[in-house]
């Protein structure tokens, strides 16, 4: 079985660049972390390919060079191939334009499954793995709990998925992208230690797009159909705030604080 | 008139109709057309609401059945040529918006918070960047303007009743479902923190001692809630999770314990009548919003507020009121609490 993981690197929340004057991202410092929702879906492709002895994982990621690393340390952990799909023709690309270039690269690809993260941490949209199934014309669901089961014959997959209030069962046909949702127990394994220098440049498939041949209108800023004109770094309204520590006489000013406002119960 | 088309999610209905709101702040409440698609069923509680109601038989298409649903949407845009769609960020009107947008090479924007104008662009605003920001976004192109909203965000006003005309929809384009339903079961209801008069939310910041904040909620007659990280860490569930991946929340008393505050969490205890952030960073954002600001460690403030509650018990206990609980109700003069 083939699998490929849409995997995106995603800058540390706490600490990102932002260009205020261009309104883009500056994706190429700050890298921290692989997305988490993405590496659950690395996660249950590793698991998927114990129980498929022979399969392939695949990652697919578009991202500026300095990406690179994180996905040459997803090798490290067991990913079989690494594909990073970087042009500066891409810069400032929005979700419908990045879901054009994966798919024009996905459409020359054979895979069974396409797994992803429901949603990234940064943008939150939840567009991508969406756009991509309807450009390649498959099945997607998103906020996927569980595989279930595979059927390699019948060509169809049983999921778990979760919404607010309620469980559902789904079977859906393959090819399909499965958004997998966030879960804590899916994370990734660690480098083994001896691979943590290994080469993995062999393994790495870098696609520009000399090779997927995109006109430039459809790519970048202009191949984008949102536009961000506007960015506040919110800053809350001022108000009177009594600040105070945990020593004993700040804990009886919150005490009062509650008691005055009728908080605590008789 | 602008023509706007809103997908009715058959589990949410009241959350979807809320959404002619953001249509009204768009376009004035007298110069578009509401025409509301329901899939299945032709959705008693949206008549009067909207001008049309277009709907799918159930016997043709699924309401889980996106692939199709957004071939729909796309041929009802080849004669109705909508102006807006609007979906709400259901589970599936979030799987079937971006599709649609695909199809309509339209512009979409995720979880829209307000609707602006700017010239003559309708200027959408989401926070972005795990909520570290709000973004205000065009859509470009000939392509509809289309948006998801989360519940609660517009809440619709009350208008004249419409006379609404049915129209059944009967798709060229349907295939045989890639989907189909195996099993569906409601979570078994449990307490919902957004009926918490109090809450007692944990953070990273305390977030291997979150079982310690259920004493505090429990002397405060609250609940606990979460934040997202300890959400994601797997120490709470996700039930509990305030913010813009989890629950809208507006408590009387927001206790935040070790939470830093990111708009996303803030967007999540908008109405929060008083906020009291425990926090070692004072500069923390959740800071900003608060009453009172504790600055020091969150379980000796926990425990420190703990021992004063009961102090003051056993005080008045001594006092002569040994269960003053029971016997409140009964005592005079102890009306007008």
């Amino acid at each position: 079985m083939n699998i490929i993981c849409l995997v995106k690197p995603v800058p540390d929340v706490e600490n990102f660049s932002y260009d205020y004057e261009h309104h883009v991202l500056l994706r190429d410092r700050g890298y921290q972390i692989i997305n988490p929702d993405d590496e659950t879906a690395v996660s249950a492709a590793f698991d998927l390919k114990q129980q498929f002895p022979g399969s392939t994982v695949e990652t697919l990621t578009m991202a500026p060079p300095g990406a690179r690393p994180y996905l040459e340390d997803l090798i490290r952990r067991g990913v079989d191939r690494a594909v990073h799909i970087s042009d500066p023709l891409f810069a400032g690309s929005d979700t419908y334009a990045t879901s054009g270039v994966l798919a024009k690269f996905l459409m020359d690809q054979t895979y069974d499954i396409i797994l992803s993260g429901t949603q990234t941490l940064d943008g939150g949209t939840a567009h991508i793995p969406a756009q991509v199934a309807e450009l390649l014309g498959i099945q997607h669901i998103s906020d996927v709990s569980r595989i279930d089961r595979i059927a390699l014959e019948e060509q169809t997959a049983t999921v778990n998925v979760e919404s607010e209030d309620s469980l559902y069962t789904f079977e859906i046909d393959l090819p399909a992208v499965l958004g997998m949702a966030y879960s804590a127990r899916n994370r990734l394994p660690y480098i083994p230690y001896d691979a943590i220098n290994e080469e993995v440049g062999g393994k790495m498939k870098t696609v520009t797009n000399t090779d997927l041949g995109l006109e430039r209108s459809r790519v970048g800023l202009t191949g984008s159909m949102t536009q961000v004109l506007r960015v506040e770094v919110h800053t809350y309204a001022r108000k009177e705030i009594l600040r105070v520590g945990t020593d004993d006489e700040s804990i009886d000013q919150v005490y009062q604080f509650l008691e005055k406002r009728g908080f605590l119960q008789p | 008139m602008k023509r706007v088309l809103i997908y009715i999610d058959q589990d949410a209905i009241e959350e979807s109709l809320d959404l002619l709101e953001a249509a009204e702040q768009m376009y004035g409440a007298d110069s578009y057309t509401a025409y509301g698609l329901s899939v299945g069923s032709a959705c008693s509680r949206a008549e009067g609401i909207v001008d049309h109601l277009l709907v799918i038989d159930a016997e043709k298409m699924s309401s889980y059945d996106v692939q199709n649903i957004t071939a729909c949407i796309d041929e009802l845009h080849g004669s109705y040529r909508f102006n807006a769609v609007l979906f709400p960020a259901t589970l599936f009107g979030r799987m079937i918006a971006p599709r649609a947008a695909v199809r309509l090479r339209a512009g979409l924007v995720a979880e829209v918070t307000e609707v602006h104008h700017r010239g003559n662009d309708i200027l959408l605003v989401r926070p972005a960047f795990s909520g570290r920001m709000l973004a205000g976004i065009i859509t470009k192109g000939d392509g509809p303007v289309m948006m998801t909203v989360r519940n609660n965000t517009f809440t619709r006003r009350k208008r004249v009743r419409k006379d609404t005309e049915i129209h059944v929809v009967h798709p060229s384009c349907s295939s045989p479902p890639g989907v189909r339903l195996i099993e569906h079961r409601r979570k078994e209801a449990v307490q919902d923190i957004r009926e918490s008069d109090v809450l007692v939310a944990g953070g990273g910041g305390v977030m291997r001692h979150i079982e310690q904040l259920e004493d505090l909620a429990r002397e405060l007659n609250g609940m606990t809630a979460a934040s997202r990280r300890v959400v994601d860490s797997g120490r709470a569930p996700r039930h509990i999770q305030v913010g813009q991946s989890g629950k809208t929340v507006s408590p009387k008393l927001y206790i935040a314990i070790g939470i830093s505050g990111s708009i996303q969490h803030a967007v999540g205890l908008k109405n929060a009548e008083c906020i009291i952030s425990v926090n070692s960073d004072p500069y923390a954002p959740i800071c900003a919003l608060a009453d009172i600001v504790v600055i020091g460690d969150g379980m000796e403030f926990i425990q420190g507020l703990l021992k004063k509650i009961r102090e003051h018990r056993t005080a008045s206990s001594e006092n002569g009121f040994p269960e003053a609980k029971e016997y409140r109700g009964n005592l005079p003069g102890n009306g007008g609490r």
